[in-house]
């Protein structure tokens, strides 16, 4: 090591909300068939929402995390 | 653009360009590595086990966080103040794989459903630092977007769904930078984060 590097230990917040995420479906699969050519392009939009029970998508949910991070750190002047 | 967002947006670059001009300390380049927990978990889908009568037995709930995982990235810091940095980061990360298996004891098949989700993201934050001799404490406010990209899988009825999108996220930093490092301070952060990746 030398006196250029540095390390450090941080915790990160990240608040992610995906309700206003604005997702496309980029592939559309039943039983080996795909069907993404049939959907428009208003269809392969998708905008999730928490109360969407019934949809699929994972990402119908907060993001939001505590990262706790480390690293290293080098001078470059 | 509306006029109102123009003047907020050359009041920024001016600062930061002002900034540089006057700037204090050095530039630094870095890497970095962690894990994420996950906030406000949402419960996303459940394994069900049904008994010899087709009957429900069992229910077993599964959350779910695109924030949860393993992130690695690195970036450069640039001094534009005495004691403040700007940071700029890409990042990317990966959510633990959630499986839900349906159950079905009268016929005794079972079918899962997974769901993966990865991405990356771009960030900047503005970071105010306090030197105390090799020692350095910072925290910082910032945001970035994020890429995401999640795929869902189910054996039965047999669907792949791909899903890609991008989201803005807001971004809060608190950490401690030791200056000069010598070899036992940096396998002594590799046992930290060893501990912190296997609770």
């Amino acid at each position: 090591m030398n006196d250029k590097a540095s390390l450090f230990v941080e915790a990160n917040i990240q608040a992610v909300n995906y309700e206003i995420a604005k997702m496309t479906i980029e592939k559309y699969e039943i039983d080996g068939e795909d069907f993404l050519d049939e959907m428009d392009d208003d269809e392969k939009e998708v905008q999730f929402k928490k109360d969407d029970v019934d949809h699929p998508a994972p990402f119908m949910i907060s993001g939001s995390n505590v990262a706790i991070r480390g690293g290293i750190k080098f001078s470059i002047n | 653009m509306k006029i109102r967002d123009l003047i907020l947006y050359s009041m920024i670059l001016s600062f930061c360009v002002t900034g540089l001009v006057q700037a204090q300390g050095s530039t630094k380049i870095f890497g970095v590595g962690g894990y994420g927990f996950g906030i406000s978990n949402d419960e996303f889908m459940s394994s069900y086990t049904y008994d010899s009568n087709w009957e429900l037995d069992d229910r077993t709930d599964h959350y779910i966080n695109g924030g949860k995982g393993m992130k690695y990235g690195g970036g450069i810091e640039l001094p534009i103040r005495p004691n403040v940095a700007l940071r700029a980061e890409y990042c990317m990360s990966s959510m633990p794989e959630i499986t839900a298996v349906d159950e079905y004891e009268a016929d005794n098949t079972k079918y899962e459903t997974k769901t993966t989700a990865k991405g990356w993201n771009i960030s900047a934050v503005v970071l105010i630092q306090v030197p105390m001799d090799k020692k350095t404490l910072y925290g910082g406010l910032g945001g970035g977007y994020f890429n995401a990209s999640a795929t869902v899988e189910t054996e039965f009825p047999a669907y792949i769904i791909d899903y890609t999108g991008y989201i803005p996220f807001f971004e809060e930093v608190e950490g401690l930078e030791q200056e000069k490092v010598t070899m036992s301070s940096a396998i002594g952060l590799v046992g930290v984060l060893g501990i912190v990746r296997c609770p």
